[in-house]
């Protein structure tokens, strides 16, 4: 492993440390791991919490700030943090406004968001949940993982938590965007773990695996190798099946490169995969290229879409100011 | 040896940590084939609080011993395994009725922290998880106290159970956790979160033969 790093032990309090040095004027980290508003929101309105494993930058926590989020609870690399973490950003931010936790579909988060929910109704602390899961599986009975569609998750119902609305109406916006959105990534080369140096997985030299998880857990569909075209299309096929998308449907699209990928292969993605849903008459209203949830050095992509409807739109749009996404 | 009491218990976990740690190399291993490659890293950082936790809480009653355990193990960034165990250990806590306890206050003790185990994991036998070792071992060990059998001898069946338990892992297919898209492809692998299991009870087994 050729990584510049100091101890590996100290790598997500390193990371979040810089993070918060980096953008002062946005973000602040209180009691190790909690990556709290510079400004917190004022309190008559609902406060968005997630939670997650590091080693993903920017995500999760490059994301607080206003129009987002308001605490990411950070865990260490690849690992949920645990239900008292959870727990002290509730207490941090609670209100009579409410709390939307967002959770990604993963074991370790589900299951330590659920045991701090516990705690915090016993405390008297209102907080309702989303549990992404768009992601797109090889068989549709199987229920998906939370990807980089979160993204869009915090940004929509953090724009309406923005606005003032009720935690019910920001509930009700966070869910249809979950269900409307989908999520579907390709592996070319897997990462290395960069507390163990040892690789996540295994991967033949001319191989790619679509479905394929964000930490090389595999159970994907392996393949050949293929280009840019054959891949976006065959990602953008699911992505219409998944959604239900036809004629006159408005989307985002966003390539979300795992770590690896240039920006140069997410734009000829983004490319190929605008034009074969524009070929559809699916228009493709708002874009998005670059490093939003990464898996340090895998090399692939993330190709999400979300079928936008009036309301969802216009939250895109609304200002937010974040470290890793700024709407003006 | 026939009671069991605090100091027995807090030597049995002090065992199985320093099991942990000569195997955690092993189990990241183990799990970067079906996962994310840092199982051995979690169990041992989880293992680690719980040695913590007893070095610190010594002097403590029994289920306030165990409830410190549960609180550190659960402040570790353990992806599922911090619920998971701190799961188990409140559920300990909740049956440490006693710094002392007899062989029925026993096995009702280690039934207490699967009970509670059960509730978070969700999880089913031949799910490949930890429970595949956790359900078994702990089966063992209140059927062995029941038949009248002494503590080294039922923690000797329970170890044994663990480790057939996390060995039949292998032919599981995964569903749950972060295996569980692998499919098929899972077959052939053992659960890294089982074979911890059996190391833990290993170290219990140790502890009191």
């Amino acid at each position: 492993m050729k990584k510049f790093i100091n101890d590996p032990t100290h790598l997500t309090a390193e990371l979040l440390e810089g993070m918060a040095m980096a953008y002062p004027q946005k973000i602040k980290l209180e009691s190790e791991k909690l990556v709290c508003r510079a400004k917190p929101k004022s309190a008559d309105k609902v406060a968005l919490v997630t939670l997650g494993g590091s080693g993903h930058e920017p995500a999760l926590q490059g994301w607080v700030g206003t129009g987002m989020l308001d605490i990411s609870v950070v865990g260490d690399i690849f690992a949920a943090p645990g239900p008292p973490k959870v727990l002290e950003a509730f207490q941090k931010v609670k209100r009579e406004a409410g709390i939307l936790l967002v959770t990604l579909n993963h074991a370790g988060d589900v299951m330590s968001a659920d045991m701090a929910k516990q705690m915090a109704e016993a405390e008297g602390i209102t907080v309702k949940e989303i549990i992404t899961t768009e992601e797109i599986r090889p068989s549709a009975d199987e229920e998906g993982r939370g990807l980089g569609g979160c993204m869009l998750v915090y940004k929509i119902a953090g724009a309406a938590a923005e606005k003032g609305m009720t935690l019910d109406d920001v509930y009700r916006i966070g869910d249809k965007v979950n269900k409307n959105m989908a999520t579907i990534a390709v592996l070319s080369e897997i990462a290395t773990h960069p507390s163990t140096g040892g690789e996540c997985g295994e991967m033949g030299e001319q191989e790619m695996e679509i479905c394929a998880g964000q930490h090389g857990e595999g159970g994907g569909v392996r393949m050949d190798m293929k280009s840019s075209k054959d891949t976006a299309e065959l990602l953008a096929g699911k992505v219409v099946e998944k959604l239900g998308l036809t004629k006159g449907d408005e989307i985002l699209l966003m390539v979300n490169g795992s770590g690896k990928t240039t920006l140069m292969e997410m734009l000829i993605t983004f490319r190929d995969a605008a034009k074969f849903f524009e070929a559809k008459g699916i228009k493709v209203v708002r874009g998005e290229t670059g490093e939003f949830l990464t898996v340090q050095e895998a090399a692939g992509y993330q190709l999400i879409a979300l079928k936008f409807d009036a309301e969802t739109k216009a939250l895109w749009d609304a200002p937010c100011d974040t470290p890793y996404y700024t709407v003006a | 040896m026939s009671t069991f009491d605090k100091s027995t218990l807090i030597r049995m976990l002090k065992q199985a940590e320093a099991n942990i740690d000569t195997e955690h190399e092993a189990l990241s291993k183990l799990d970067a084939l079906t996962g994310d490659g840092d199982h051995g890293i979690t169990i041992q950082r989880t293992m680690n609080a719980v040695g913590k936790a007893l070095d610190d809480g010594m002097d403590k009653p029994l289920a306030d011993l165990l409830k410190a355990v549960a609180m550190k193990v659960m402040m570790c960034d353990g992806g599922s395994t911090s619920p998971l165990l701190g799961s188990y250990f409140l559920g300990l806590a909740s049956a440490a009725t006693a710094d002392e306890l007899t062989a029925a206050q026993t096995a009702a003790l280690f039934q207490a922290g699967l009970d509670n185990f059960s509730k978070t994991s969700k999880a089913k036998l031949g799910d490949k998880t930890m429970m595949d070792a956790l359900l078994p071992a702990t089966e063992a060990l209140v059927q062995a106290l029941h038949d009248g059998g002494d503590i080294p001898s039922a923690f000797s069946a329970a170890s044994a159970a663990a480790a057939q338990g996390a060995e039949k892992t292998k032919d599981y297919v995964a569903k749950l956790g972060r295996a569980r898209t692998m499919g098929q492809r899972a077959i052939g692998h053992y659960d890294p979160g089982a074979v911890s299991i059996s190391h833990i009870f290993r170290g219990f087994a140790e502890a009191v033969n």
